[in-house]
């Protein structure tokens, strides 16, 4: 929005004519009314804002005199709305599906994009049997990697694209193979078979030691 | 004594392999000893953990998880707190309430590592090494030694006994004809439907006053560590000798009772975590006194069949607790009527408790003798050792 503000003594304001310029190209011309009045000030505003950049200016016409203002370096700021994926990594496994969501809040894109970058390499799909995407025209989309391979982990960015702009979101996926949990799992079994191992060979050693001493006890408990 | 969280894989499956455990696992180490007996088990509920960690469909891991794996833990607990049991006599309720604490650090200590084994490896690789951790409940198991006590004489070991009249000893059937145990089984299931319910709505009541799920979890923590020092307080109380068991016992249930009651008037932040922590420490003063009374009542040579017997009786009224309790919320809209049935639960459960024999004596009571064991056979019984 670009607001032009002029303050003048005389209160005729009848003849005032507005001309907004952009880039020396006469975009609203003679427009003879003036927004609001306030002490007067005459103020008029312009938001006609499509993508652009550069610089623009508006035109008092008092009578026989022009006031001119020049706006310098404008450029539109459109809001679009953010894509969230995952912060997270989601980990999987070798020969899993995995299914990547994003989703864009409340405003519907006009298509989503994926793909895939590795270092700076960005590749998207190819729609065969391994990739699969759902909710192209939705708020929510899904991209299914069936079969997973340990080459298939890395950043996957979904992009939404509106009217107005494009936005952005990631999802990781980490990809293991079976063996990253089955070492840990096999160390703590050996661990414990070695423990119990330990326990009742002890036990056994000092048996043999106390034999006689048991032999007694059990007289003592029969003749109860 | 068990306290697992209601919110776990297995759902109803791990409270049937629970329940059915603890019965079996109780007949099994009265004849062969609890050291078998909590091995396997250990090995059942790690072997339980890992099927479950390959499963592809969600009856897979309920069975699994629920059925295995419970039936595993049931193997594993009753004989291990039999066990304690045996060992002690002048401190045993200390020894309980020790043995005890264990629950209450583990649930401390694993919370976080299970995030972050979940954030390292998924579900799959996370289950995975639950598993071998519970492996190590095999190594527990090696620990108990065996013991013979000469209460342990009416052994199986005598040929000429009919089968049945055996496997029904093992199971302690014949607990099932002695009153004041029957009496002290159901006051202990009374209690048990409404000792579960702050565990699985104090955090949801926290939430519909309008606190965070920070404060809730908060409110939880101070709970459980409330819980600990009422075990271990408890414990030491009951050793002191000042007092008779069954009073001390009377007089926590009343008070968690009690407590519970007074939940819903918790309006403010400080007053509710007030009488949570009350709450947390009566409930933790209450467990080991539960187990430890039960050879005051039967004698240490039933030991094994009659916490089997309570065990699988009273989580009859663990499960009737929650759903119980949910119902009524949904009915009235709030969870006041929740908590004070919770709690008139736990008051008819100690008024059932001052029904038990010489109640009021002030002596130490010794043990009201279980219908004799079958008759001895004509040889000399052959005594339990392994």
């Amino acid at each position: 929005r670009l607001l032009c503000n002029l303050a003048l003594q005389s209160s005729d304001l009848t003849t005032i004519k507005v001309t907004w310029k952009k880039d020396n190209e006469t975009i609203i011309a003679n427009n003879t009314i003036a927004n609001k009045k306030e002490n007067q000030n005459i103020l008029s505003d312009q938001h006609h804002c499509t993508p652009w950049q550069g610089s623009s200016s508006c035109q008092f016409q008092v009578r026989n005199t022009t006031f001119k203002a020049n706006f310098l370096n404008c450029f539109c700021l459109f809001l679009v709305p953010a894509v969230e994926g995952k912060e997270k990594p989601i980990i999987s496994y070798e020969g899993d599906s995995v299914v990547l969501i994003c989703q864009s809040a409340n405003y519907t894109p006009v298509e989503w994009v994926w793909y895939m970058s590795n270092g700076n390499a960005v590749s998207s799909f190819q729609m065969n049997d391994k990739y699969e995407v759902t909710g192209q025209h939705t708020n929510k989309t899904k991209l299914k990697v069936q079969k997973i391979l340990e080459k298939d982990g890395g950043w996957y960015h979904c992009q939404a694209v509106f009217k107005l702009g494009e936005s952005k979101g990631k999802v990781n996926i980490k990809v293991l193979s079976y063996m990253v949990p089955l070492k840990p799992f096999f160390a703590i079994a050996a661990e414990v078979v070695i423990l119990v191992a330990i326990i009742l060979l002890y036990e056994m050693y000092s048996k043999k030691k106390q034999t006689p001493i048991d032999e007694k006890e059990f007289e003592q408990i029969e003749q109860l | 004594s068990g306290r697992f969280p209601a919110v776990t894989p297995g759902g109803r499956g791990r409270r049937w392999g629970w329940s059915l455990g603890g019965p079996v696992g109780t007949a099994l180490s009265a004849r062969y000893g609890a050291r078998p007996v909590v091995m396997t088990g250990g090995v059942f509920s790690g072997l339980g953990l890992l099927l479950a960690s390959f499963a592809t469909s969600l009856a897979h891991l309920y069975l699994c998880i629920g059925l295995f794996s419970g039936f595993g833990w049931a193997l594993v607990f009753t004989p291990s707190v039999a066990s304690v049991a045996r060992y002690f006599k002048k401190r045993r309720t200390l020894a309980t309430g020790l043995a005890f604490t264990g629950v209450g650090l583990s649930s401390f200590a694993f919370s976080p590592l299970f995030q972050f084994l979940v954030d390292t490896y998924a579900w799959r690789g996370a289950l995975m090494l639950v598993a071998a951790m519970s492996f190590n409940l095999v190594v527990c198991g090696a620990l108990i030694r065996p013991l013979a006590l000469k209460e342990d004489l009416a052994g199986p070991g005598c040929p000429g006994r009919p089968c049945l009249e055996k496997l029904s000893s093992l199971l302690g059937l014949h607990l099932l004809s002695h009153w004041p145990f029957m009496r002290y089984v159901f006051a202990i299931t009374l209690i048990n439907t409404g000792y579960f319910i702050p565990y699985v709505h104090l955090v949801a009541r926290t939430r519909e006053l309008g606190f965070d799920e920070y404060q809730a979890a908060f409110l939880m923590s101070v709970a459980a560590v409330a819980d600990l020092c009422g075990r271990l307080f408890s414990g030491w109380l009951a050793d002191c000798g000042a007092f008779r068991l069954l009073h001390i016992l009377v007089a926590w249930t009343s008070l968690t009772g009690i407590s519970l009651v007074l939940i819903p008037l918790g309006q403010g932040y400080p007053l509710l975590a007030t009488i949570a922590t009350c709450y947390g420490f009566f409930s933790g003063a209450l467990t080991p006194v539960v187990f430890s009374i039960v050879p005051e009542i039967v004698g240490i040579g039933n030991i094994f069949g009659s916490l089997g017997l309570l065990q699988m009786i009273e989580s009859i009224g663990g499960l009737l607790g929650a759903p119980l309790s949910g119902w009524l919320r949904d009915t009235t809209g709030d969870y006041t009527a929740s908590f004070v049935a919770a709690g008139a639960f736990l008051l008819a459960g100690t008024l059932v408790l001052l029904t038990l024999p010489n109640f009021s004596s002030c002596m130490r009571a010794s043990p009201v003798p279980a219908c004799p064991p079958p008759q001895p056979c004509v040889r000399s019984p052959v005594p339990l050792v392994i």
